[in-house]
């Protein structure tokens, strides 16, 4: 179904040596532009930091995506175990704002051999894992990603070897999430709320050019800055005369925005499940993805008034239910998105009040 | 005219410790998250793109913001734009879905090469302007100390009604 181009781009190997010098280049223009001289930096950085371990900067100026309010954002990666939270310090150098975060050595290891745990399991395992991040580790996982892609004053990327495994995970996470929202916006649609569902898709498109930015190599996790790096792959591909059919589905639901926030569109739901189905398929490894939805057991339901209950939850989650539950919806595949009736759209409302289950398996998969 | 603050005009009662706590986040996500993407949203000229994306992670800030100071649990993080466009605030601004969409230029190309930023900041400036208090500015040196004023301070108020002023962690360490 997905041409051989796109194949190419999602699964040849990342190019680690080339990437580097790229990055390089872009924090010395990005230095330059802002009139600061690497060694001094580095010397002024290093009489906060001490002189051992390893100071990279990271985000949009590696990236070459820096304007003139981006901060610098420095990790510094020690050798000393370090106790507690981790919560950025800022420093100002004159103008220039600066954040500095510090981790040990040990813990980066730890986190790059997670990475590779999961790079290694199912589509289900790989979400799992990095939902759960945050909670049970330092470095968490965007300043991971920050350490992989982090460059040093000197221009050099040390742990840009890793950026294909976190490529991997990066990409399969944004997935599921693209995934998780294209549900949000049927569901949406099917109650309705024809403003709603913009927000949903938007958020789902978003996600789904993630998905291929990160399963290329362009792995960054800043929400802000997934449209920018969208745009600037597209027009890097129609500049060389490169057609991709997803891309252009990707583009197409791009165009399709504005209309649908005007509320001048049909369903969106058809075309938002070929593109994810596409992309699903050109990434490999995700296999069939079905969705399931499914009320929360732990949740209570207490009569009201004839015709009405209140569904509680942690005693937090109050949602009064009329007409009983909905049925339930799955397992089924994503294509049955577009057959929700309005009964169905009450699922929208128990999952916003905490009190039903959104599950995305995807069987027959596989690591690749 | 969108009225600002229609929460605080209005003055209902509310319990004390949720007072405290909601408060005490929304402070923060304005004067941390809202300032942040403001800031995207004034040095972003170049990247339209950016600054379009900018945009609606501050429409998401806001509706946070807008339903902790109704009293009620923010709603999680994927349903924060969608229920913004659909429903609009009423506690932070009173603004309707199709208010929202004119004030924050959302009728233009998505992913085009230009992006209406006027509307979006004149709202966010207003909305500091009115806040109670002024909040401290993190992003220039001397807002550091005045952010470290206003946490003691935030210590003292929460311990005041039973609360540990650490229910901020979460949410400095997302900043």
């Amino acid at each position: 179904m997905m041409p051989s181009l796109a194949r190419e781009w999602l699964q040849s190997e990342i190019r680690a040596s080339d990437l580097a010098a790229t990055r390089a280049g872009n924090v010395e223009t990005f230095l330059a532009s802002r009139g600061i001289e690497p060694e001094r930096l580095e010397r002024d950085m290093r009489r906060r930091l001490g002189r051992a371990g390893t100071l990279l900067l990271t985000s949009s100026p590696v990236h070459g995506l820096a304007n003139e309010t981006s901060d610098l954002d420095f990790i510094h990666v020690q050798d000393d175990a370090i106790e507690g939270e981790r919560i950025s310090t800022k420093v100002f150098d004159g103008t220039h704002h600066l954040e500095v975060v510090s981790f040990s050595g040990e813990e980066v290891e730890s986190a790059f051999a997670h990475l590779r745990r999961l790079a290694q399991g199912s589509p289900e395992s790989i979400v799992a894992g990095v939902t759960s991040w945050d909670a049970l580790r330092e470095p968490r996982r965007k300043q991971t990603e920050r350490i992989v892609n982090g460059v040093t004053l000197s221009g050099s990327a040390p742990y840009l070897e890793h950026l294909g495994t976190l490529s991997r995970v990066w990409a399969c996470a944004s997935l599921h999430t693209a995934i998780e929202q294209i549900v949000y916006m049927a569901l949406a649609e099917a109650a309705g709320e024809l403003r709603g569902r913009v927000g949903y898709a938007v958020n789902g498109l978003l996600y789904l050019m993630d998905a291929v930015l990160s399963r290329t190599g362009d792995v960054y996790t800043t929400r802000k800055w997934y449209l920018l790096r969208w745009n600037r792959f597209a027009r890097t591909l129609q500049q060389n005369g490169e057609r991709d059919p997803m891309v252009e589905g990707i583009e197409s639901l791009r165009d399709g925005v504005t209309c649908a926030l005007r509320g001048s569109r049909g369903s969106l739901v058809l075309e938002y499940v070929t593109v994810a189905s596409a992309v699903a398929a050109a990434m490999g490894g995700i296999g069939r993805t079905q969705i399931e939805l499914t009320l929360d057991a732990d949740a209570r339901i207490l009569p009201f008034l004839p015709h009405a209950s209140l569904r509680l939850r942690d005693a937090a989650g109050a949602l009064v239910e009329t007409g009983g539950s909905p049925q339930p919806i799955g397992p089924m595949d994503l294509s049955g998105l577009a057959g929700l009736g309005h009964d169905q759209s009450a699922w929208l409302r128990l999952l916003r009040a905490d009190t039903a289950r959104l599950l995305i398996s995807h069987s027959g998969a596989g690591a690749e | 005219m969108i009225r600002l603050f229609p929460e605080i005009q209005a003055g209902l009662p509310r319990d004390e410790k949720s007072s405290v706590e909601q408060w005490v986040i929304v402070a923060w996500l304005m004067a941390a998250e809202g300032r942040a993407y403001a800031e995207d949203l004034r040095g972003g000229g170049a990247q339209p793109q950016m600054q379009q994306a900018a945009k609606l992670r501050l429409l998401e800030v806001l509706s946070d913001v807008d339903t902790r100071l109704s009293g009620r649990r923010a709603p999680a993080d994927p349903h924060c734009l969608a229920l913004a466009l659909e429903y609009g605030l009423h506690h932070l601004i009173d603004a309707s879905g199709t208010e929202l969409i004119d004030v924050f230029g959302l009728g233009e190309e998505f992913g085009g090469e230009s992006c209406e930023v006027a509307g979006v900041l004149s709202l966010w400036e207003s909305l500091v302007r009115a806040f109670p208090g002024v909040l401290p500015d993190r992003l220039v040196a001397q807002g550091q100390r005045d952010m470290l004023r206003t946490f003691r301070t935030w210590a003292d108020l929460c311990r005041s009604v039973g609360l540990d002023v650490g229910l901020l962690g979460r949410y400095l360490k997302d900043a």
